[in-house]
């Protein structure tokens, strides 16, 4: 049967992308890191890219091209791991009380569709409300791009761009996953 | 040799620092002016604006600043200020323009700094009014150090090369390995963090014995695979295999591979350093390490604004850009595992220097006293001693010319 004729109707996939991503945000939001782990491929690619503040900017500042963009995350899954690891010990300072968190998906489109692959383009906005000690408190607002796939287990990234709506951050760091 | 008004804040003999120069707003102010608006600040590197009429923005204290390479090739920097009305001239990060318009009324300026045109000049203005008397304020001081552009809005600054000192040989540990020179890649990490610049600035400039703390992650979760990963940046032991350091791969494989050339523009001492991680006064930190460089732009005395830029050399292949640029972004910048544990504390320390009861205690740092005539170690913090000095020294003295530049110590 057809990836997309398994849905029934377009937006049966809509939906059932939407709980996805609602539940992706749950995780994060509970520091479930590790179940949040598992819902990236193993060759998944994590991306966040800096933003110039419009205009052509100076030489040296790419924009799309990915292999030259400084970027604010550039990580695969080796290193998303990593991340989640230093969480855990107990001496990553940057959450040491730990980040508040709550993750707000909106504005979900499905874009193409890859039968073949079981692969659909997913745009999202992102709207993350973080409150850290006493008055640490940000929006982190952007765009999402990501590309999910279908797996035998369940919903699947491959692949996450976050473009944020900053061109300067207004946070003291981003110890937290978009 | 301190002088008389700044002792009450910085001593230097006992290693004490008042908390008030990292709370007050009336410090704060004056350091824009004797900080800020007197010593050479970073301004960019030249690989951002390599044609002619290319430019880009930039801070120095609290000024925006534009520095534009002319028709003629000449890099020049003007304050981002409309000599109208103080109009913000640039909005953006930067680019290539024949001449900037101000969009408020008009005038319009030439990468010369010159006015050029006043739309309705004739009914606007009435009785003589010459262009030529309102062009863009210029940065009157400006230097190209091996890619990187230096400017001091202070006429009488001390050449460059004199202010910069025995440091240059730890910004050439950087800059200058290869005769292709350096560029930047992939543009600015710019974002803003809660605290006093002093913080940062002296923790780049000598604070080694963070590491340990503050960064006890990264010996629960490696990272990057280092043949030896220590805490100090001192120079290496003796029989320690050359560059260390360096995360094992593409990066050091590619420093072995050009250390006979690094060596000998360098020196022996210089090209096998390893790490450093520096601060030239006051603001412009280094990291050979993670090929990076920063500016700690002031934004009041509770806030930075943090630029992080990645410098590589122009003549690498680009498998070992790639792997320096992951380097820089994945340890450092706003979601840098490494730079992620210092904003808690510097928030912290930037924070408690407001209360009233901190403020009437000192903070403490290595005095010259203690320490007599032993020789620094590599963990050694009177780097923070002599950052304070200068600081100390820039602010009580009316101008360059009250501050024998020369008779200050060097971090090193």
């Amino acid at each position: 049967m057809a990836f997309l004729s398994e849905f029934g109707s377009k937006s049966a996939l809509w939906y059932e992308i939407n709980a996805f991503l609602t539940y992706e945000a749950r995780l994060l939001d509970e520091r479930r890191f590790e179940e949040w782990l598992e819902l990236f491929t193993d060759d998944a690619r994590y991306w966040i890219p800096v933003r110039g503040s419009g205009g052509a900017g100076p030489a040296g500042t790419a924009g799309a091209d990915r292999a030259k963009q400084l970027s604010i995350m550039d990580d695969d899954k080796p290193m998303l791991e990593k991340r989640v690891a230093r969480i855990r010990s107990g001496v990553a300072w940057a959450e040491e009380p730990p980040s508040v968190t709550i993750h707000m998906i909106a504005n979900v489109d499905i874009g193409k569709v890859d039968e073949e692959q079981r692969e659909v383009e997913v745009r999202s906005a992102i709207f993350v409300y973080r409150s850290q000690l006493e008055t640490e408190r940000e929006f982190i607002v952007g765009r999402r791009r990501d590309l999910v796939v279908q797996r035998a287990e369940g919903w699947r990234i491959r692949r996450r761009e976050v473009e944020l709506a900053d061109s300067v951050l207004e946070m003291k760091n981003l110890s937290i996953f978009l | 040799m301190l002088p008389s008004g700044m002792k009450k804040f910085v001593d230097t003999e006992r290693g004490l620092l008042d908390r008030a120069i990292f709370s007050s707003q009336e410090l704060y102010e004056l350091e824009l002016e004797r900080i800020f608006g007197r010593c050479w600040l970073y301004l960019g590197h030249e690989s951002q604006i390599p044609r002619p009429k290319d430019f880009f923005t930039s801070y120095m204290g609290e000024d925006p600043i534009i520095v534009w390479r002319g028709e003629d090739g000449t890099v020049r920097a003007f304050l981002n200020v409309c000599r109208h009305r103080g109009n913000l001239l640039s909005r953006v990060d930067g680019g290539n323009t024949d001449a900037f318009m101000c969009t408020y009324h008009g005038w319009t300026y030439a990468s010369d700094g010159s006015l050029i045109s006043v739309p309705l000049r004739k009914e606007g203005w009435a009785g003589g009014f010459d262009l030529a008397d309102w062009g863009l304020a210029e940065v009157p001081r400006l230097y190209k150090y091996k890619g990187l552009i230096f400017g001091s809005m202070a006429q009488d600054a001390p050449p460059f090369l004199d202010y910069l000192s025995r440091q240059a040989a730890e910004v050439d540990a950087l800059v200058d390995r290869t005769a292709g020179g350096t560029e930047v890649i992939g543009g600015v990490h710019k974002w803003v963090m809660p605290m006093n610049w002093k913080f940062p600035a002296d923790n780049f400039g000598g604070d080694d014995g963070h590491h340990p703390t503050a960064h006890a992650s990264l010996r629960k979760v490696r990272f990057d695979g280092r043949a030896r990963y220590r805490m100090d940046f001192g120079p290496p032991p003796e029989n320690e295999e050359v560059l260390a350091d360096f995360p094992e791969g593409p990066i050091r494989d590619y420093h072995i591979e050009h250390l006979p050339e690094a060596r000998a523009r360098l020196g022996k001492e210089c090209a096998e350093r390893g790490t450093v991680i520096t601060t030239v006064f006051p603001n412009f930190s280094v990291s050979t390490l993670r090929n990076m460089i920063r500016v700690w732009h002031p934004r009041g005395p509770d806030k930075t604004e943090v630029w992080s830029y990645c410098v590589v050399d122009k003549d690498a292949p680009p498998e070992v850009k790639e792997a320096m640029r992951l380097n820089n972004v994945r340890m450092f910048g706003p979601a840098g595992v490494v730079e992620q544990d210092d904003a808690n504390n510097w928030l912290g320390c930037t924070r408690t220097a407001r209360g009233w009861a901190a403020r009437q205690i000192p903070m403490k740092i290595q005095g010259r006293a203690e320490a007599g005539e032993e020789k620094a170690g590599p963990l050694s913090r009177e780097r923070l001693r002599v950052f304070y000095d200068r600081w100390a020294t820039l602010m009580d003295a009316e101008s360059w010319a009250g501050v024998n530049w020369k008779e200050l110590p060097v971090p090193f």
